[in-house]
């Protein structure tokens, strides 16, 4: 064999490995010989770094600098010809002059530009917050959550894209699937009324159902569907890709939304988890005997005084703030 | 493309060079924000707010230092900002990966994929949409091969000669 040849032949099996084509077995061989030759190892260092680069150029062109550009130009202060108090009507009947002048590019800068533009972004940070779309839906979001929708949905589908957890209410509407992206699970819907719990630090995306139908998928595999009707609860695990079914749902699940507490012979452990999720404290157990003692009660848009309450007396607690935390010491129950 | 650009102290900066500017460096600068806060719409933010500031200081900015290393370098901070303050409500909600971002080795990346860019132009045409199709679009060989009626052997060829060419340009 030539070693020109050669050389090309190396060429050649460097970049079908780069762009993942070598079958397992050359892919072993490919090792082997690197392992066996530091000058190839070195070469083939080389050209990883010149691909991975052409990746990384690859991800900028993505940016259509025309309207990146127009959005800056609202954000500075003081610029001239097309500030940002006037731009509204006149700035786009001038967009739209330019784009016929011009021709489709531009037009097509100007509709992606809108559409950017046309982003909606809620956050619920200390406390939850009631947001209504603009097909009638509507999403009461849970704390440290997000949604980010577009302001006018498309004709054929409602997008919206969760972080955190939310209950929706979702405005019936056959020909306009209504569908939640969170994160890695995808929930589509008609029109019905659930609860969606995504936060990221779950191992689980959870959906509470309240009336109507759901359907839930996987991203990863978007073949595999389950179905969830009124009263019913489903999960998409993130570790092992399982989706399951739960017939009947948990009232507290939606807790945070209604101020519904149902307890049945539940911990105190229970109790205090729950009451921190809905009231957002801090309730911390100090005697560790405490935690398994039962309780029954329901508590209905009750104050967190008032809950407290309750607890101090069942269980005959001591309940003390220091800071943001609020202590319940007490001798424990028998059982 | 030039690489070292700073600003001429005599000149103001008016509108036409700070658009210039942002052209430029808008793309490297949000993708690197997006390595960091992983958020698209937060890595805009912060690279926006970054020339909103420029833009406010055009006059006292000290334009000695290489204006490349200063955009870098605010992008960077910025985003660290946003991620502490994602902290302060939320300890997991959004995506992030802080960590150590070297702003020098950030820049020189950039600096590559300027080359990379002048250099894929430089490919034979055939030669650098299969290439193209590959590295961008994500397709196989066998799927090029398909949609450009073609053999896969060629293809082969193709995509080896185009990183040959790419690594002769970029070594020199």
């Amino acid at each position: 064999m030539s070693e020109e040849k050669q050389h090309s032949d190396f060429n050649n099996l460097v970049t079908r490995h780069l762009s993942g084509e070598l079958t397992p077995g050359e892919e072993r061989r490919f090792q082997e010989m690197l392992q066996q030759d530091p000058k190839k190892q070195s070469r083939v260092d080389e050209y990883r770094k010149i691909w991975d680069s052409v990746g990384s150029a690859a991800d900028r062109r993505s940016y259509d600098l025309d309207s990146e550009w127009d959005l800056m130009q609202k954000k500075l202060p003081g610029i001239e010809t097309r500030s940002a108090s006037s731009r509204s009507l006149l700035f786009y009947s001038y967009r739209i002059a330019a784009a016929l002048v011009v021709g489709l590019l531009f037009a097509f800068a100007w509709i992606y530009a809108t559409r950017l533009a046309g982003t909606e972004k809620v956050v619920a940070e200390n406390e939850p917050v009631k947001v209504l779309l603009e097909d009638g839906t509507l999403v009461m979001l849970n704390r440290y959550s997000r949604i980010r929708y577009k302001k006018n949905f498309s004709e054929s589908e409602r997008n919206v894209y969760l972080a955190g957890e939310a209950w929706f209410d979702v405005s019936g509407d056959p020909s306009r699937p209504f569908k939640i992206d969170a994160g890695s699970a995808m929930v589509e819907v008609l029109g019905t009324s659930f609860n969606v719990n995504a936060y990221k630090e779950n191992a689980a995306v959870e959906i509470t159902v309240e009336s109507g139908v759901v359907a839930l998928t996987a991203k990863l595999d978007q073949q595999e569907q389950i179905v969830l009707r009124a009263g019913n609860s489903g999960t998409y695990n993130k570790n092992n890709n399982e989706l399951k079914l739960i017939p009947s749902s948990n009232p507290n699940k939606i807790s945070w939304k209604t101020r519904e507490l149902y307890f049945d012979s539940s911990s105190l452990e229970e109790v205090t988890e729950l009451v921190n999720r809905v009231y957002n404290t801090n309730l911390v157990i100090v005697n560790q005997e405490l935690a398994s003692c039962p309780i029954t009660v329901t508590f209905r848009d009750q104050t967190l005084e008032a809950v407290l309450n309750v607890l101090e007396l069942t269980l005959d607690l001591e309940i003390t703030r220091s800071g943001d935390e609020i202590r319940l010491d007490g001798p424990g129950c028998e059982d | 493309m030039t690489i070292e650009k700073r600003l001429d102290p005599d000149e103001r900066m008016d509108k036409d060079s700070f658009e210039k500017l942002f052209r430029e460096y808008f793309p490297p600068l949000i993708s690197f924000a997006r390595k960091i806060l992983v958020d698209e719409d937060d890595a805009r933010e912060v690279v926006q707010n970054v020339f909103v500031s420029l833009w406010e200081k055009r006059k006292e900015i000290d334009l000695s230092t290489s204006l490349k290393s200063y955009l870098f370098t605010s992008v960077h901070n910025r985003s660290l900002n946003v991620i502490r303050d994602r902290k302060k409500f939320s300890s997991e909600e959004l995506p992030d990966k802080a960590g150590d971002w070297d702003v020098s080795a950030q820049i020189e990346s950039m600096e590559l994929e300027e080359k990379i860019n002048g250099a894929l132009q430089a490919l034979p045409e055939k030669c650098r949409k299969i290439f193209e199709l590959n590295r961008f679009d994500g397709l196989k060989y066998s799927e090029i091969a398909a949609q450009l009626k073609i053999s896969i052997k060629t293809v082969e060829n193709q995509m080896s000669k185009a990183l040959k060419i790419l690594r002769e340009k970029l070594l020199n």
